[in-house]
């Protein structure tokens, strides 16, 4: 601990997002959004009309008057392409029919740190501290390397840019639903401080007391649809500027859950689960002549995830001999995963036609999980630089080319390209990239090695695989984006081809594991592969001033193979959990008179057959929400709104049995009610 | 530089200080595993006597168990009154859903047996529980008894070991003598068929699964149609369809004249000879079926008696002889069979009920029999009274 301590203050330099340049313009709302600076889709700054890779955001405004209760719920309901749904470990992300395997989530540009079985904690994150989220769709491993093979979420927090800015939002809503998030950012000298607080709570519910049980279904069942669990985030962001040129970072965030799970007849669940995040960072920026600029950085995250025992369990784990044994009141150690991040970069500007995007970054994975790898602990890094050039060849032709190199401990060299065009034809742009995506095996794939018997079945030995190359994807895609005055559609029609992706797959038992009685062995091996075609459509439409209609409509046929499928054996079939048509709409109305705006808003989700591999598939579903928004105007440097709303208006309810695949948790029509309020003093 | 530049500095070295110490200082209060050993306070508040009973058996998550089990420990109680007994379970699943259903303590073997050790007692008698010798009693016996306990650990404890149900020849015959007794008046009649299922050994080294047939011949010899056969869920040659437990289904076999050709042990091929030798169609035949294992457990409700599909109603045309997926009932009465549903059967109107019911089921396991169980005891009372004990000085 100590060590990696002196690792981060040693490294002096970092980062700062970018956005300031779309800043204090009053013009409509639709081009407001368009004037919208987003990075993430070439690591650099561009006006949303004008971004050589087609970007989709959510920006503050919008995530306010939403008034989602958890982060889930806001992704989904806003962005036609991502989907949740129930997992074993609580809810799994997709992006265009791809899990949170292919899926790079970063924050402020840094990949977010710890998973449990390979899903990101969303909870961590601050409501009230996201600037906007940008969502890039397809490979992107040419800048962000690893996972960047669906496409990427990069959640830019605030940055303050007040002498005080405060930011409130408290949401109560049935079941118990409560979250507090705040944020204040003040300014002092050269110093600029955003603090960020976040807490939530909820009872949690059940939507069904029938459980498939030994094949059996039986009613009585003690599980929860959603888990009661609370949470809370605190985070501290310091910028310090030191002159016009160089500016330092520093932030830090520390974050706890926990999560109670209901037991009695049919689940005698031994543990509660606990987690706990905390990471560290600083940086600089360091600003060159014209726009260009150096920014370094450096991270550090820890995620621990943890059983917390409320019944005895005895083990089949033993220490000098003797057997462990589980007891109530214990908090026991599941995985540690510490992630060292070291990125340096550099961006110029050449003329008016060139931008050079270059950077280096270094990045270290220790994973700690007893019982579950040789040793308990185990740890990657990889080495990347890349080089991406803008190029504007004509007024209205902008060609954008990159790739990174990458060097992995164990998978060696890795080279993802990308290219990219726009072209601009009066109000239209017609965008087409094509780029290689890849995946680096994780810890586990490489060195797992264990024995269990999964829930008393066949004991089984998993071996990990230090032999494994990196997955790797080529994305294709072509999109054409129509920007007029009170209109904005795009349509983007994409395929996205995945090999060597890696299966756990069935080998034949050593000698030696006869000899210890183990019935079967898996291996971690590069197998199979997946092909996605599809098409995502996106629209903005301001008939009035007052009123503003959204949505998109996404299509997308994954296929993959599976192995272990008897007849089906390497056939291509529907990915698991996947959704062919997915859309969402929502429709604002405001008004304002002297002292008061009245908002009233509408959203729509529709979610086709999530299509499983295993038992059932999962019901087709719509859910709409309305939303009243009431704000007091004319105060100066207060803003108050007072929302109240109905969530999940037509009621609709997933009662499958619990072990039986669902479409959503929601526990069906609910209200709510949240105050936000917002204080700034320039 | 000047004072406010100086200060603001200060400030933000300040601030990242207390943040870094702050965060980096907390800890994850999580817990050393422990091996602290659950055993011993059970041990502790049940030792009266210098000599400790062990009873040793798979263990069960139903409930129809737990009354048999304490059957099991009256039994022998009653026969020795002066020891204190203990009662453990191999599968670390049906310890943990036990105690966490029903307070009920078994533990592991070795916990059990570190236990003991440790609390002072002079004689360990280790009784098993298991119907044939097979691999996890030999297992039992020779590595965690002779090997660990006696020769490792406790060198000085003496022990009695004292053998499972089917041990001697005797043994047989008199299990068979009770189970004829029982289904006499079905046996009598040649249009009814017993079927018992064994669990059996799916190791064929440990040439323990011949006990199965051995019963089964005593059996009819006593029954004059020799209508009562002896299958196992978990063992080649006599499961009821052969390959059944192949996962790849391109391995099973599907044609019943091979199966009744080259696998005429299976339980398949027995009762299709017994209906051809005797004239009779599968639909002329009624069937009672019961397990031939200790206790009514997992394997006697779900692999014999087929109840989740009685719940769901299945389509009795969807079920498939080659493959355990379905249980005994479903394909006997795939095959036509008239299985007794009736007959010492799990009540239909509980069978939703979390891993059985307590009281009220019928189905009939060998630990239901007094006559039976009591062969385990006799097996202690013989080697006590021929004074067996031995330690683990004996075989250094």
């Amino acid at each position: 601990m100590k060590a990696e301590l002196v690792v981060l203050l040693l490294c002096a330099v970092s980062y700062t997002s970018a956005q300031s340049i779309g800043e204090g313009k009053k013009q409509k709302d639709l081009s407001v959004m368009l004037d919208e600076v987003v990075i993430t889709g070439t690591g650099t700054e561009h006006y949303l009309k004008n971004a050589p890779v087609q970007t989709e955001i959510i920006t503050r405004k919008v995530l306010e008057q939403y008034q989602a209760r958890s982060m889930e719920e806001l992704l989904s309901g806003l962005s036609p392409s991502l989907t949740f749904h129930d997992g074993n470990m609580g809810s799994h992300i997709q992006l265009n029919g791809l899990n949170n395997d292919y899926i790079l989530i970063m924050i402020d540009g840094k990949r977010m740190n710890g998973d449990v079985g390979g899903q990101n904690d969303l909870n961590l994150l601050n409501p009230a501290n996201i600037e906007r989220i940008e969502i890039v769709k397809g490979a992107a491993s040419s800048l962000y390397g690893s996972d960047a093979i669906a496409g990427v979420i990069n959640i830019i927090t605030k940055k303050n840019r007040d002498k005080t800015d405060f930011t409130s939002i408290l949401r109560v809503g049935e079941y118990g639903d409560v979250r507090e998030s705040a944020s204040l950012g003040v300014t002092v000298g050269t110093v600029k401080s955003v603090t960020g607080v976040n807490c939530s709570h909820t009872d949690g519910w059940r939507n069904t007391d029938l459980q498939w049980n030994q094949q059996q279904l039986k009613s009585g069942s003690t599980l929860k649809t959603v888990n009661r669990s609370s949470d809370y985030t605190v985070t501290e962001d310091l910028t310090w500027t030191l002159n016009g040129k160089l500016s330092l970072t520093a932030s830090g965030s520390y974050y706890e859950r926990w999560v109670a799970r209901s037991h009695g007849q049919w689940s005698y669940l031994s543990n509660d689960f606990y987690y706990r995040n905390y990471g560290l960072a600083i940086g600089g920026k360091y600003e060159l002549n014209g726009r260009s600029y150096l920014t370094a950085d450096v991270s550090f995250d820890r995620y621990g995830y943890f059983y917390d025992y409320k019944l005895q369990e005895v083990t089949d784990y033993f220490k000098d001999g003797d057997r462990i044994t589980y007891y109530p009141g214990q908090r026991i150690k599941q995985s540690l995963q510490r992630q060292i991040l070291g990125q340096a970069k550099g961006v110029f500007y050449f003329g008016e036609r060139h931008i050079l995007n270059a950077g280096l970054e270094y990045l270290y994975n220790h994973l700690e999980s007893p019982h579950h790898i040789d040793g308990d602990k185990a740890s990657v890094y990889t080495l990347a630089a890349y080089a991406q050039e803008e190029w504007t060849v004509l007024e209205d032709l902008v060609v954008t080319v990159g790739a990174r190199g990458t060097l992995h401990k164990e998978t060696g060299f890795n080279l993802s390209p990308k290219v990219s065009v726009l072209y601009k034809m009066n109000d239209f742009n017609l965008r087409a990239s094509y780029a290689f995506g890849y995946k680096s095996p994780t810890v586990k794939e490489l060195y797992y090695n264990y024995t269990t018997a999964l829930g008393g079945g066949t004991v089984t030995a998993y071996h990990g695989n230090t032999d494994l190359k990196a997955q790797t994807s080529q994305y294709a895609s072509v999109g054409l984006e129509y920007v007029g005055n009170e209109l904005q559609v795009s349509v983007t029609a994409y395929v996205n081809q995945l090999r060597n992706m890696i299966e756990l797959v069935e080998i034949n038992l050593s000698a030696e594991e006869k000899l210890d009685e183990i019935e079967k062995s898996k291996k971690y091996m590069n197998l199979t592969r997946a092909r996605i075609g599809g098409m995502d459509f996106t629209f903005n439409y301001l008939p009035t001033k007052d009123i503003t209609i959204g949505g998109g409509y996404s299509f997308a046929d994954p296929k993959a193979q599976y192995p272990n499928q008897g007849l089906r054996y390497m056939k291509y079939i529907p990915i698991d959990a996947t959704s062919q048509h997915n859309a969402t709409l929502n429709a604002t109305w405001r008004h304002s008179w002297k002292r008061y705006r009245l908002g009233l808003g509408i959203y729509g989700r529709y979610q086709s057959v999530r299509r499983y591999v295993e038992d059932n598939n999962a019901e087709a579903f719509q859910t709409w929400r309305i939303n009243t928004a009431h704000t007091l105007l004319e105060m100066k440097k207060w803003t108050l709104t007072l929302n109240a709303g109905v969530d999940n208006v037509f009621n609709y309810v997933d009662r499958t049995p619990f072990g039986r695949n669902r479409a959503t948790t929601t526990p069906g029509r609910t209200f709510y009610a949240s105050a936000l309020i917002k204080f700034k003093s320039k | 530089m000047n004072m406010r530049f100086f200060k603001s500095s200060m400030q933000a070295v300040f601030l990242t200080t207390v943040m870094c110490t702050g965060v980096v200082a907390c800890s994850d209060n999580d817990d050393e595993e422990s091996t602290r050993n659950p055993a011993e306070q059970q041990v502790a508040r049940t030792k009266q006597h210098d000599t400790a009973l062990l009873l040793c058996t798979f263990g069960s998550t139903y409930n129809e168990s737990l009354s048999v089990y304490d059957d099991i420990i009256d039994d022998f109680k009653a026969e020795f009154p002066d020891v204190d007994v203990y009662m453990s379970f191999t599968s670390r699943t049906c310890i943990n859903r036990v105690q966490a259903s029903t307070g009920i303590e078994r533990y592991e073997l070795d916990q059990w047996l570190k236990a003991i050790g440790d609390a002072g007692y002079t004689r360990v008698a280790v009784q098993s529980l298991h119907v044939i010798p097979g691999e996890e009693y030999l297992s039992l016996m020779n590595t965690d008894i002779k090997k660990y306990f006696m020769i490792q650990w406790y060198p000085n404890i003496n022990v009695l070991r004292s053998a499972n149900l089917l041990a001697a020849d005797e043994d047989t015959k008199a299990v068979a003598e009770v189970l004829y007794k029982h289904y006499a008046s079905q046996l009598a009649e040649k249009n009814n068929i017993v079927l018992l299922m064994g669990h059996g050994n799916p190791d064929e080294n440990y040439n323990a699964n011949h006990k199965y047939a051995d019963v089964q011949e005593a059996l009819q010899r006593k029954a004059v149609n020799k209508n009562i056969f002896v299958g196992t869920v978990d063992y080649g040659d006599m499961l009821f369809w052969p390959n059944e437990v192949e996962e790849n289904p391109a391995d099973r076999i599907t044609d019943a004249s091979i199966v009744r050709s080259h696998y005429p042990a299976c339980i398949y091929s027995q009762i299709m000879q017994y209906c051809d030798d005797n004239g009779l169609q599968p639909a002329d035949v009624k069937v009672y079926i019961a397990p031939f294992m200790s206790i009514a457990g997992d394997h006697a409700h779900n692999d014999l008696w087929g109840l989740e599909a009685l719940v769901e109603g299945a389509n009795i045309n969807d079920v498939e002889l080659c493959t355990n997926k379905y249980s005994w009932r479903e394909r006997l009465e795939k095959i036509g069979f008239q299985v007794q549903r009736n007959f010492e059967s799990h009540p239909m109107s509980q069978i939703g009920a979390d891993h059985g019911i307590v009281d009220g089921c019928g189905i009939r396991a060998l630990g239901s029999y007094p006559e039976i169980r009591q062969i385990w005891v006799k097996h202690l009372r013989e080697q006590w009274d021929a004074n067996a004990w031995e330690n683990g000085q004996d075989y250094q």
